[in-house]
């Protein structure tokens, strides 16, 4: 859910979720209405729920944490695969397309 | 535990007493004002170990903070505003508000010649600006996507590291001109010099590393990889050791600035996106993107207090006229925070971790457009299953 983007916001959300491979569901708080009403102070943040519309865990945001409280949303037993150390860590989009699409979006106007 | 900061330094703006107080804790939704007086203020109880002076609206997506010392106004830059709102710390009120170029990122003032210099990271450039006018005299070319600028007092230097081109631009302060380049890595943005030592660094945000350049011949002398997402870093002037804020992996890193190696990794709460190192020298100040606060900590990791700010803190700066005061730019809540630390030294209880008010609680009901369809869709649709939200932002 991408908030807060000022001016601009879909084109911004857009560019967003290309760069960084960012795929699935993407819905747009414009005006932040459900980051107040869920009281999200910052990003990135996870809110975690559960079947029954309860949320479990609201922040999660490194990989690690993000893995240790999907599991105990899913429950023992479950299979899923790790998160990896912090050294792991790796990016969705190869770096070279990275640097390429930060000059393009260097380039253009900021108001798209 | 807690006490009066020092006195203010002569000609500064007034303290907090001469403020008409507010009635509730910071964050207790008492409104933020478009410019005006003091909008969200906090006397404090005696016991706390900060207190907030103000928030004030500043402009669209905020990021880098700066303050002309000859003034004692802030420059804020408000990235998607492609401007920089300079705030007037005794009224606490934006006064003028100075177009630049795409995207200013980063802020930095030159007390020497009272210029103000921005990263436009969307037009390639620097922008200098006369504080004594508020007018733009230049531009600079530099690499592309400029994210990060620091400037080297007695070197006359200004450096800027340009994250799309993997560069750091070396610019002379006095001609305006750029001098050098050197080569760092991709996502090449925060910068900062040692003097003594006679080094910058730059961390570089993809690539995650930090670069070592001596100062006289802008030669690399050493690299360093680090924990994900650098993106601010800090020269502690008396061990020489550089403190970067890893955002990807809320982890601080301690890297002997001498040898460029680690000495230390810290955790801090959530997305470390500013940092700076306390002029007391025994603490830094970390803006934690992810949960809308200020983290104060001691140089050993452990966390002092934890100061809440508006939404998704980036730059954080503290006042020189008035050590012990914070400037924080808020991205998501386009504000800027003005607050005091209170604290004399560690404290003797450590800050408790704090359980989310919605933890355990029902999700509210909403629809919200799609991006790619731009139709509604309702939470609803997620009704029966188990399922993650990612909330981010594009910046």
């Amino acid at each position: 859910m991408d908030v807060w983007e000022g001016t601009g916001a879909y084109a911004e959300a857009r560019t967003f979720c290309e760069l960084w491979g960012v795929e699935g569901t993407v819905l747009v708080d414009e005006r932040g209405e459900l980051v107040e009403r869920l009281g999200i102070r910052g990003v990135p943040t996870n809110v975690l729920v559960d079947e029954d519309g309860t949320v479990t865990a609201v922040g999660a945001s490194t990989p690690q944490e993000l893995e240790a409280a999907v599991r105990e949303l899913l429950g023992p037993g479950t299979p899923l695969e790790g998160a990896g150390t912090q050294t792991d860590w790796h990016w969705q989009t190869e770096p070279e397309r990275i640097g390429e699409q930060l000059s393009l979006r260097g380039n253009r106007p900021a108001d798209l | 535990m807690s006490a009066l900061p020092d006195e203010p330094l002569e000609g500064a703006p007034p303290l907090l007493e001469e403020l008409e107080p507010g009635t509730g804790a910071p964050g207790d939704g008492l409104p933020v004002l478009e410019g005006g007086p003091a909008c969200r203020v906090d006397l404090g109880d005696g016991s706390r170990s900060y207190r907030i002076l103000g928030e004030v609206a500043v402009g669209l997506d905020p990021e880098g903070v700066a303050v002309h010392r000859a003034t004692g106004m802030i420059y804020v830059a408000c990235s998607r505003s492609n401007a920089v709102a300079v705030v007037d710390q005794a009224e606490l009120c934006v006064v003028q508000t100075i177009p630049v170029g795409g995207e200013p990122i980063d802020i930095a003032v030159d007390e020497a010649t009272g210029r103000v210099f921005t990263a436009d990271a969307r037009s390639d450039q620097v922008s200098v600006i006369d504080a004594s006018t508020g007018d733009v005299v230049t531009t600079i070319g530099v690499g592309s996507y400029p994210a990060g600028l620091c400037i080297d007092v007695e070197g006359r230097r200004l450096y800027s590291g340009d994250a799309a081109s993997s560069t750091m631009s070396v610019i002379d302060l006095d001609r305006l001109e750029r001098v050098g380049v050197v080569e760092a890595e991709l996502g090449a943005g925060a910068v900062a010099a040692n003097p003594q030592l006679g080094r910058v660094y730059c961390v570089n945000f993809v690539a995650s590393s930090v670069t070592a350049v001596r100062a006289d011949t802008l030669e690399v002398t050493g690299r360093l990889s680090l924990p994900a997402g650098p993106c601010a870093l800090g020269v502690h002037q008396e061990s020489g050791d550089l403190f970067i804020a890893d955002s990807l992996a809320s982890t601080i890193s301690r890297v002997d600035g001498e040898r460029v190696e680690k000495v230390a990794e810290m955790a801090v709460p959530n997305a470390p996106v500013g940092l700076t190192i306390g002029s007391r020298g025994d603490r830094l100040y970390v803006g934690n993107r992810g949960d809308g606060t200020v983290s104060v900590m001691g140089l050993d990791g452990v966390e002092w207090s934890r100061i809440p700010v508006g939404a998704a803190p980036g730059g954080v700066c503290e006042d020189p006229l008035h050590p012990g005061r914070l400037l924080v730019a808020n991205a998501g809540s386009g504000t800027l925070t003005i607050a005091d630390d209170l604290l004399p030294g560690p404290p003797s209880a450590r800050v408790a971790p704090v359980r989310h008010p919605m933890v355990g609680r029902k999700m509210p009901e909403l629809s919200l457009p799609d991006l790619w369809t731009k139709e509604l869709r309702d939470l609803g649709e997620w009704a029966g299953r188990k399922y993650v939200i990612n909330v981010f932002a594009s910046w």
